[in-house]
């Protein structure tokens, strides 16, 4: 282990920024390699990433760092990787941790190119002011083709041929290359240390044992150990127990300098006690001004959920407070639906950052959850004037108290074959996207940019999009802002009384066809019951259609008598309990799947 | 539990006849190869074994088929449960109409026996037939005849809706049949294709086809329409009866009060206590004559448990539930106990509270009873 302080000069920060599976990881590993951090034999594959689920999906959820030793030309130099996740989710997790980096190494797949991630990557890296260093990765496969994506980055995103650096993460070909171009190229960080002490926090992580642990960037001054320190946004003072370094391994250290990466522990109880992007200061001799910090999460996709299975809602809820402790990007708030009870409104910043807290609840939890079809936010401005943000549709007010409904509009950007894009606009058509521009990255692939209600692209997009490119294409999103649109508000009656979790916000055009869809599926997902059930949809409090659940009435004109009681009362103990799955609304109980089935819109 | 009511009610499950029906998922054997006597010792071993200190107020003799014994037995039986009890006001014996024997019933008249319910279930021959039935619709007719004849006064029928291949026509033309015959009570029910029978196996099978629900509560409504026209009142879910003729010893059971059953299969509310006998005639003889219990199932109701069977039981009545009498019974208060399904339900008009004191369905509700009396589950 080398301990001999890295003059700042000698220090190198910088992120790897990769579309999902062009080798990011295994360019951590790699590195780590060369530079003695790990023995091939520790190497246990992406160690970076370690959770078994990030393994699993070949993604990463959690930023975290490390800092290795590399000499070149007989100095020792500090290089921190600080790594980041890789997809469109988690534009804000890849901006917090560029934020900590004087570089960024983009990685392209040398046989899949430019996708539509690395477009947004990159974008992300310059506006945080990193240098760009372009890594053409897995450049020993069969199918790759370094000089035409050398060419493409060169023209898609202006990485000249001199700053992208062919190499095969997985073969070590070009490693040694790249390391040095880290370290000729990548800039040091700027040398603050006369001044107090302002620290970046990037990331922060609850462990079970050791309290709240927070991975910071030491842009000036140095944080020592028993040094008393204060958050500046929260104005908490907190005591360091221990400071340290990923080595990869976790290494205590003395202090961490101006320019270097680490990890701080200080008796922190809570993860809400720190803000990510908050600036760590000295308590008696504190900086006068933060550092910038971030732009807060938007959290953009909406979804419930309610205890499902033998799950009860105090264990749900456990659940959740145990997965927000290493998620500060998911919220979770309690609310009683008449039609599903006790449940949680869960805001995401997108799908996949959904689906992976859903995974995580029952894996790591061992919960059973039903959980509705995801929804965006809404902005409404009622007829006094006043603008107001919805997460749900049924908070909109009375119809006629709304002047408009705004809803998310995102920048949408598609990378995909040539020969799909008649198919793609179709869909984007289809889904009142609005078409900016075509670009033509090379004779087969284009580059297609729109302008898209969140709400349109939130559900099943990606998987159209993909069935109809032949798995090719790829995209990305970004938020513009709320726009107004025709936005009515569908509604649903069960046996006359209306239904607050079925209830949605669409386009008008679609309103009536989906309105009328889901009312028959809704009738297919009802039992029937002992007497007859009218269905029936509004559009802006209009019924527009009506469907009938016919009556079930047989078992009423069975005998009993003294034999059957014992009989009789389990049956109406089982009927009941199977009701207990279900809600009941205005006498008529509808199972929780019904509900699912409805929300679903894969069928429609 | 100290009752109100001092008497007792005593069944009797004879499980022998002469035919086994397809849809019929109650315990009964051909009787071909069965030795009626000693069953018949058996069901009095059985009930020497019960001290009843209660006077014995209705008794009832069911199956299976009663009738299909020979006709000594059963009158021997008849006289020695009347000189056992003396305070019997109501003696009940069912009957297959092709086994309604004019002396036997003059007889068992004589011997105390003062209500008969014939299993009539159609006066469709191609019905019967589908059934299984071993009578003709004329067989029907006949039988009453030789009951009245007989000098039975109190005369009840069993029919059945929504048997496969019925129409609103037929089920009209039974009932009206029914009522033509001037007996004192009638028995209407639905066809329920009962688990582990071989309806239920044909209707899997798809060669038999149920009747569409739809006819099936036009027939269930043609019933009461046409029953209150011919002087029939309802008194319970699928009872109907000629104001005075209710069955007294069916309504113990919708009261929950006690009734000793005697017999394989037969089911006890006692002390305290529901049991059921084994479900196989010669395991029950053979435990009786051992000198043991022929019990196969026994339990002690919580006291919430016989309030939640008595409000259920109770409800199924068009009088309902007597409350003050409920609380008597069960010593709970049954707005205070059931006040969310009360309320509930009489809010959308499916029960009521009436003026003196009964908490009953409503018409409407009679027809949601079950929606009803799972909320009187505790």
């Amino acid at each position: 282990m080398k301990t001999d302080p890295v003059p700042i000069k000698n220090i190198r920060n910088f992120s790897i920024v990769a579309h999902i599976d062009h080798g990011k990881s295994t360019l951590a590993d790699r590195l780590m390699e060369r530079t003695g951090a790990i023995t091939e034999r520790q190497m246990k594959e992406q160690l970076l990433d370690d959770m078994d689920l990030e393994r699993e999906r070949g993604i990463t959820i959690k930023a975290s760092s490390v800092t290795m030793y590399y000499t070149h030309q007989g100095t020792q130099y500090m290089l921190n990787l600080i790594d980041t996740p890789g997809h469109v989710d988690f534009h804000y997790e890849v901006s917090r941790s560029l934020a900590a980096c004087e570089g960024a190494l983009l990685v392209v797949d040398a046989s899949q190119g430019v996708e539509a991630q690395t477009v947004a990557n990159t974008y992300l890296a310059v506006e945080s002011g990193c240098e760009i260093l372009g890594v053409i990765n897995k450049i020993d496969l069969p199918a790759a083709q370094p000089d035409r994506v050398i060419e493409e980055t060169e023209h898609i995103i202006g990485i000249t041929a001199e700053e992208c650096f062919p190499i095969s993460a997985k073969t070590g070909q070009g490693v040694n290359e790249l390391l040095e171009a880290i370290i000729t190229k990548l800039p040091a960080p700027e040398d603050k240390s006369d001044k107090p002490t302002a620290a970046l926090i990037y990331d922060s992580h609850a462990d079970e044992y050791r309290g709240v642990i927070v991975y910071v960037r030491v842009f000036e001054g140095k944080l020592t150990k028993r040094q008393k320190i204060s958050f500046m946004s929260s104005g908490k003072t907190y005591l360091i127990t221990e400071l340290g370094k990923f080595t990869p391994y976790a290494t205590p250290v003395e202090e961490i300098g101006t320019g270097e990466v680490g990890y701080v522990i200080a008796n922190i109880k809570k993860l809400a006690d720190v803000t990510i992007g908050d600036t760590i200061t000295d308590f008696t001799d504190p900086t006068d001004k933060p550092l910038p910090g971030y732009q807060p999460p938007m959290q953009m996709v909406f979804s419930d959920f309610y205890p499902g299975g033998t799950t009860d809602y105090p264990k749900l809820r456990a659940a959740f407070e145990k997965l927000a402790l290493n998620d500060s990007s998911f919220s979770f708030t309690p609310q009683n639906s008449p039609a599903l009870g006790f449940g949680f409104r869960c805001g995401f910043l997108g799908l996949l950052h959904m689906e992976i807290v859903q995974e995580r609840l029952e894996r790591e939890n061992d919960v059973d959850v039903l959980q509705t079809a995801p929804t965006v936010s809404y902005e409404i401005v009622t007829t006094d004037g006043k603008a107001k943000r919805i997460d749900s549709p049924s908070e909109l007010p009375d119809m006629q108290k709304i002047d408009e409904i705004r809803e998310p509009i995102v920048k949408l950007e598609i990378i995909t074959t040539a020969e799909s894009i008649g198919g793609v606009m179709k869909l984007a058509d289809d889904r009142r996207c609005k078409l900016i521009k075509t670009e033509y990255l090379s004779p087969t692939r284009v580059m297609m940019e729109y302008k898209a209600p969140l709400a349109e692209i939130v559900y099943d997009f990606y998987d159209q999009l993909k069935g109809i490119s032949h798995g090719y294409a790829t995209m990305d999103y970004e938020f513009l802002s709320f726009e107004k649109d025709k936005l009515v508000k569908i509604d649903f009656l069960v046996n006359g009384t209306p239904v607050d979790a079925l209830s949605l916000i669409v386009h008008r055009s679609k309103a009536e066809q989906r309105g009328r869809r889901l009312l028959i599926k809704l009738r297919r997902a009802i039992p029937r019951h002992q007497f007859e059930i009218p269905l029936q949809v509004c559009i802006g409090g209009k019924i527009i259609a009506r469907e009938t659940i016919k009556s079930y009435r047989k078992d009423v004109t069975a005998k009993l008598y003294g034999g059957d009681v014992t009989r009789k009362m389990k049956l109406l103990k089982k009927q009941k309990e199977g009701k207990k799955r279900m809600k009941s609304i205005g006498m008529v109980n509808i199972p929780q799947e019904a509900f699912m089935s409805i929300l679903d819109t894969s069928e429609d | 539990m100290k009752s109100a009511h001092s008497t007792v009610g005593l069944y009797i499950h004879i499980p022998y006849c002469r035919k086994k029906c397809p849809y019929c998922a109650f315990y009964s054997v051909p009787i071909d190869t069965a030795d009626p006597n000693r069953l018949i010792d058996a069901i009095f071993a059985e009930l020497d074994s019960y001290d009843i200190t209660e006077p014995v107020g209705t008794i009832y003799i069911g199956g299976g088929s009663p009738s299909c014994l020979p006709g000594d037995p059963l009158i021997e039986m008849a006289d020695s449960l009347m000189s056992r009890y003396r305070n019997v006001s109501e003696f009940t014996m069912e009957c297959n109409p092709a086994q309604a024997d004019e002396a036997t019933l003059r007889q068992l008249r004589a011997f105390g026996v003062n209500r008969l319910s014939i299993g009539a279930q159609s006066f469709n021959a191609r019905e019967l037939k589908t059934l299984g039935r071993i009578h003709s619709p004329r067989q029907i007719v006949e039988a009453v005849r030789i009951a009245k004849k007989g000098g039975f006064e109190n005369i009840g029928l069993d029919l059945m809706f929504g048997i496969p291949g019925s129409s609103a026509k037929t089920w009209r033309h039974s009932l009206k049949s029914a009522a033509a015959l001037k007996v004192q009570h009638l028995s209407v029910y639905s066809l329920t294709i009962e688990k582990l029978t071989p309806f239920a196996r044909a209707v899997r099978e798809g060669k038999l086809a149920v009747v569409d629900e739809a006819v099936e509560r036009g027939m269930c409504k043609a019933a009461r329409s046409l029953l209150r026209n011919a002087g029939f009142a309802q008194y319970e879910i699928s009872n109907f009866a000629v104001p005075g003729f209710e069955c007294q010893h069916n309504i113990r059971y919708w009261k929950n009060l006690p009734v000793v059953g005697i017999g394989p299969a037969a089911a006890s509310w006692y002390q305290g206590k529901r049991t059921t006998n084994v479900a196989d005639v010669a395991k029950y003889i053979k435990r009786i004559e051992a000198g043991r219990s022929a019990q196969s199932e026994a339990y002690i109701p919580s006291p919430e448990q016989i309030a939640s069977e008595s409000a259920v039981l109770g409800l199924r009545m068009t009088q309902g539930i007597d409350m003050p009498e409920y609380q008597k019974q069960t010593g709970f208060n049954l707005v205070r106990l059931f006040g969310d399904a009360i309320k509930k339900h009489s809010f959308h008009g499916l029960l009521e509270c009436t003026v003196d004191d009964h908490c009953r369905l409503t018409e409407k509700g009679l027809s949601y009873a079950d929606t009803v009396a799972q909320d009187f589950i505790l």
